[in-house]
């Protein structure tokens, strides 16, 4: 079975073809395509960049797969959340083909998707665990019972932690996405430098915030006046992604023991930093796996997607019985 | 649009009592008004918006819409929570079909909304939100008003004085 998934809920088009449930024959994004010989234009935003990235992706997954679009047998797209310009244009390209190839569309949530995506490499992971999705938007800790069924044990109160991380970053006058500069400038300083506040992280939720850390970098900016900053450059990234690693470590590891799993999944862009994952791994290991996926399927990708896609695929709907959804809870 | 521009200010010593002067807002802002917040990061933009959310009547967490641009949420009264944080040009507008947006119906905040000021013909409002370096907590609010419907929210904001 071949099946082709599509991703447009944010700002990265992506595509994959995936063979049965775990042959990824292909995975592309169109931040990828820039310089390529479809000379695809990667505008900052949203819709009218999917509507120019679409065919070229899609060109792209299927010519990397070696598969002719009469050979697909389902599509999965995200319907929800997002951008609801940007999901309609991944929702009407994925109705206009299933039209075309009287092929069935499974709506996917991108949330889901994200954790799914340990699926790909890790296919024999095993269940109930704990997922904490963390990326530009998201910041959750989810308890998965069994796949298809969610409990989401908390969410942020208001900043996503890769949120935090760009507009750090963009504060120290670093590039985008902030999250890789911050982390690499990071492995030069001293985290125990300044002593950032730790948000919520007594609290006996499982809820995120954020938003007060930031503020405590903006404080410290502006007491420290841009010479300063830039001399200690280094120790204030280490200072606040220890911050931000450690109120996530504490929680998602009181999350695994309330829950009493012994699995815990890592999925989203953040996913990607490496001093999150050791952390992770070290406080936890001893309780439960600890997995992640790597990192073209933990950024937004076509290919968790498609797994969701065929997780789910009894529950495909024909053309004209698809609709996305600006934002919709994961249940 | 109104001639007539009404300014008010206000100094609001903590995020509590940030977020209930948003939902002042949220109860009592004219339908299809729409509130521009302007300042700097931390200043408490996303604070206040939390509270127009919660007098709309809107249950479960409000939270940041920098990465997602526009969410919307239910409640007594329709919430829209905008953010133009990460838009570069004016053009990344019409992606968004932002007029559409800014003429929806219950209560519409726009964070960063330089890209927009000059767009807006609904009732609206506009906060500044000042930090001061040697306290904090506080901030002071500077709020203009323009067109009609906003008496309660003023008869509200006179009475607390």
């Amino acid at each position: 079975m071949l099946t082709l998934g599509i991703e447009t809920s944010c700002d990265d088009t992506s595509m994959a073809v995936l063979r049965d449930e775990n042959e990824l024959l292909s995975n592309v994004v169109s931040s990828q395509i820039e310089h390529s010989e479809y000379g695809g234009i990667v505008p900052e935003l949203a819709s009218r960049a999917h509507v120019q990235n679409i065919v070229p992706v899609f060109r792209w997954a299927l010519g990397e797969a070696g598969v002719e679009p009469e050979e697909l047998d389902l599509i999965g797209v995200t319907n929800t959340p997002g951008l609801i310009g940007s999901l309609m244009v991944g929702g009407a390209f994925a109705q206009a083909l299933a039209l075309a190839l009287e092929l069935p569309i499974v709506p996917v949530h991108h949330i889901e998707a994200h954790i799914v995506a340990c699926l790909l490499e890790y296919p024999d992971l095993e269940l109930p665990a704990v997922a904490l999705v963390v990326s530009g938007g998201h910041s959750s800790l989810i308890y998965v019972g069994e796949w298809r069924k969610y409990e989401v044990m908390g969410t942020t109160r208001d900043d996503a932690a890769g949120e935090a991380f760009d507009k750090v970053a963009k504060l120290l006058g670093l590039g985008f996405p902030g999250g890789p500069e911050i982390e690499r400038l990071a492995l030069e300083g001293n985290p125990a430098a300044i002593p950032f506040p730790r948000p919520m992280l007594a609290t006996a939720d499982f809820d995120f915030s954020f938003s007060g850390l930031k503020t405590a970098v903006v404080r410290w900016v502006e007491q420290t006046g841009p010479e300063g900053v830039q001399e200690q450059l280094t120790d204030v990234c280490a200072s606040f992604q220890a911050a931000v690693v450690e109120v996530l470590v504490e929680k998602t590891a009181r999350a695994a023991a309330e829950k009493n799993v012994n699995t815990v999944l890592l999925a989203g862009g953040v996913a990607c930093n490496n001093a999150l994952r050791e952390a992770l791994r070290d406080q936890i290991a001893d309780r439960a796996r600890v997995l992640w996926p790597q990192p073209i399927n933990c950024t937004d990708n076509g290919a968790m997607i498609a797994r969701t896609a065929v997780l789910r695929a009894d529950e495909a709907v024909g053309f004209g019985e698809f609709d996305v959804a600006a934002s919709q809870a994961l249940t | 649009m109104s001639a007539s521009a009404r300014n008010y200010s206000r100094i609001v010593a903590d995020s509590g009592s940030m977020r209930d002067l948003g939902a002042a807002f949220g109860r009592l802002a004219p339908d299809g008004s729409v509130i521009l917040l302007e300042g700097a990061l931390g200043a408490g933009k996303t604070t206040f918006a939390q509270g127009v959310g919660l007098g709309c009547g809107v249950v479960g967490p409000i939270a940041s819409p920098t990465f997602n641009l526009i969410l919307e949420y239910g409640g007594r009264r329709h919430f829209t929570h905008v953010d133009l944080y990460r838009l570069t040009t004016a053009s990344d507008l019409d992606t968004l079909d932002i007029d559409t947006v800014l003429s929806g119906d219950g209560v519409t905040c726009v964070e960063w909304p330089t890209l927009i000021t000059g767009r807006v013909d609904s009732p609206a409002a506009t906060l500044k939100f000042e930090v001061d370096p040697r306290k904090p907590d506080v901030r002071e609010v500077d709020m203009s008003f323009r067109g009609e419907g906003w008496s309660a929210l003023i008869d509200w904001l006179a009475g607390q004085t």
